[in-house]
């Protein structure tokens, strides 16, 4: 059972539940330190902003339905420990969006799952330099693509 | 003012053609699919081919039917699915391409013609904007068969639309100053570029704006917003074209096809936003519909309108045509994509796309109509006919040579079709399925007490094990490929709602359930499916992504 006494991991997405295989790595990384994950997917005012409320809400749910197959499919693969997974989907701008929740829930890392969609952020530096220093909290990329100098 | 069929002819020819047509353009249309050719090069030759009957099929074709009955349609249709958001992440090179790509290339084709072929330079100048009109019907189609990506879509799509109206502006111009009493100043030229092109865009932009805010926006009735959308793809044309005569200005008229294009592109991106999903599906419907339709004829045409016999004896002259517009386009496309990649590196076009981009610049109706209006200009009727054989002669060259072999050119670049991964997964699926419809046949015949009971479970047996070892093997090529995993989940979604949506219409049928809430649910799984493209196409999109190497 996850540490309750340790808030939960957030993983960010703004585009690309195709990244699997980074939410998997998020979701070891927070079963090997006993705490839940929460899946903020952030439908981004450059990329959704011009879609009227009704359809907005309509993508909201269905991205909300494929995340939660996604998540129960990471769930039933073989885990030592088993990972507490919630989903918050929020349209919005990202540093924002990210810092209300990170404050929200008063939690110390924050993931994001490469690749990117960097649309006017600049490059990744820049976006994790803004976002460590926007929600205090540790802001790190998972890439998988990557391999781990360990 | 269309002086669509010879005068002589029954009302009962006129129909018999143009039932022959569209059956043409069907049959073309299966043979095309079967070839890996785009289908329009296969009307081309089936219009050459009318040429051997000529009391066959009864057709005169004027510039008005083309420009004012066939390319409205057409250019609107193009603009409806052309996504603004990726055409503004590539502007810049579709702009170098079709604004200063096409000005160079008219120059250029001008002055090997006015050297070689000895025609007048402001013909020569006509011709070479003409023949600078690419058209990207006939590779569009083929990139939809194929599954080409998007980028390289808009690239090609979004060249052609703007270089078209660029073309005409130029053309229009040239042929303006060769009038008697005009003469030609590169001053005044560009000022009338840009009114004549500024004003298009503007008239587009306004009713575009118009239709998609009033009607769009504020009815939700499929038939009238269809009917409004049709009635926006002619009237921008002709708005823009007329402006002139409606305003009381003499002589003075604005760029039809910018005007279209722009509406389009705003209907497009603006207008089907505010209809709800059942609507959006009756208007890609229809335009579907009627863009294949006009399709058809302008490319039966093309090859109705080409005489082979008329080519033979300025075999030199369409040479030198043929020789000046591929050279044109190699300065055009790899001379301005190394300005392109210099000038914006991090949106660079693969080379493999350069290629498509060179061999694929066809050249169409556009071409063929512009040609056609000489008739009524200042040239001598030996010079108009010197254009004319040398735009049919670009025409055919370009479609039946490039276009037959763009099929080919795409598979060998490796930009066609499923990635290994994605076959991989896809023949893992298929093998599942086919053991599922197996296993479910000998159960049936279990049952049915064809196969005795112990032999049915015995082989049903076999099956299930089978099927185990067919799941285990897509489990794991799903954990080797876990980018694969969200298409699977997407298209399962989509299945899903799809049989939802046809459950409830079945009902609906049987009466089972009133209308209204027959249509409140089908409106629901509607909006269901228009979110889900939605997913796939943006949240799910590739551009600008960057890896975590550098943070």
């Amino acid at each position: 059972m996850p540490d309750t006494a340790r808030p939960s991991i957030v993983y960010v997405s703004w585009g690309g539940t195709g990244r699997g295989a980074a939410f998997r790595e998020a979701y070891d990384r927070a079963a090997q330190e006993n705490r839940g994950i929460v899946y903020l997917a952030i439908l981004d005012a450059p990329t959704f902003g011009d879609l009227d409320g009704s359809l907005l809400a309509m993508v909201t749910e269905e991205l909300t339905w494929l995340l939660q197959a996604q998540v129960r499919l990471v769930d039933s693969e073989d885990h030592e420990t088993h990972v507490g997974t919630r989903i918050v989907v929020r349209g919005g701008e990202v540093t924002m969006e990210v810092n209300e929740l990170v404050k929200s829930m008063a939690t110390d890392l924050v993931l994001i799952g490469a690749p990117v969609p960097l649309g006017n952020h600049g490059s990744v530096h820049e976006l994790v330099a803004a976002l460590a220093e926007r929600t205090g909290a540790k802001v790190e990329i998972i890439d998988p693509r990557i391999e781990s100098p360990n | 003012m269309l002086n669509t069929f010879a005068s002589e002819s029954t009302f009962l020819d006129q129909e018999l053609t143009v039932i022959m047509l569209l059956s043409a353009a069907a049959l073309m249309a299966i043979v095309g699919q079967r070839v890996k050719v785009p289908y329009t090069v296969t009307l081309v030759i089936m219009g050459l081919g009318f040429a051997f009957f000529p009391n066959f099929v009864d057709f005169e074709v004027s510039p008005e039917l083309i420009f004012g009955l066939l390319v409205p349609p057409l250019l609107f249709e193009a603009t409806l699915h052309l996504s603004w958001k990726r055409l503004q992440a590539d502007m810049f090179a579709v702009l170098l391409l079709a604004l200063v790509g096409t000005m160079a290339g008219t120059f250029f084709i001008a002055w090997v013609i006015w050297y070689f072929v000895g025609i007048p330079w402001l013909a020569a100048v006509a011709f070479g904007a003409l023949i600078s009109a690419t058209d990207p019907v006939a590779v569009i189609a083929l990139f939809k068969t194929l599954g080409v990506s998007k980028r390289l879509s808009v690239l090609v799509e979004g060249e052609s639309l703007f270089n078209d109206a660029i073309a005409i502006v130029a053309f229009n111009l040239a042929v303006g100053a060769a009038a008697p009493g005009e003469s030609f100043t590169m001053g005044e030229a560009v000022g009338d570029f840009f009114i004549v092109g500024g004003g298009g865009i503007a008239v587009g932009a306004v009713l575009g704006i118009i239709v998609s805010q009033v009607i769009l926006a504020r009815v939700d009735d499929a038939l009238i917003e269809t009917t409004t959308t049709l009635a926006l793809a002619f009237g921008s044309f002709l708005v823009a074209e007329e402006f002139g005569v409606i305003f009381g200005i003499d002589d003075f008229q604005l760029s039809g096809i910018l005007s279209v294009v722009t509406a389009g592109l705003i209907v497009g991106n603006v207008g089907f936003r505010n209809t709800s999903p059942s609507t959006r599906i009756t208007l890609d419907n229809f335009w579907e519909v009627l863009a294949f339709l006009v399709n058809s004829m302008v490319f039966l045409i093309i090859g109705l309108q080409i005489n082979l016999s008329e080519l033979r004896p300025s075999a030199a002259d369409v040479g030198v045509a043929v020789g000046a517009t591929v050279v044109a386009r190699i300065f055009v496309v790899y001379g301005l994509g190394a300005v392109h990649q210099r000038a914006q590196p991090s949106r660079a076009i693969p080379r493999g796309y350069r290629h498509v981009q060179y061999w694929g610049g066809l050249r169409g109706a556009i071409s063929l109509a512009l040609a056609l209006t000489l008739d009524d200009v200042g040239f001598s009727e030996e010079v108009v006919d010197t254009v004319l054989l040398m735009t049919f002669g670009v025409v055919l060259f370009t479609l039946l040579i490039q276009g037959t072999s763009m099929g080919t050119l795409i598979d060998k670049l490796g930009l066609a079709g499923l990635a290994p991964n994605e076959q991989e997964q896809q023949i893992r699926q298929a093998r599942i399925f086919a053991l599922q419809s197996g296993k479910a046949e000998l159960e049936e015949l279990g049952k049915s007490g064809v196969l005795f009971r112990d032999m049915s479970q015995a082989m049903v047996h076999t099956y299930d094990k089978q099927l185990a070892e067919a799941q285990g093997r897509l489990g794991s090529h799903l954990g080797l490929h876990p980018e694969l995993e969200i298409g699977m989940l997407l298209q399962a979604r989509r299945d899903a709602v799809v049989a939802e949506r046809t459950a409830v219409a079945d009902l609906g049928r049987r009466g089972l359930i009133g209308d209204s809430v027959a249509h409140h649910l089908m409106t629901d799984f509607d909006n269901r499916l228009a979110a889900l493209e939605l997913i796939e196409e943006r949240w799910e999109s590739d551009e600008t992504m960057e890896g975590g190497s550098n943070a």
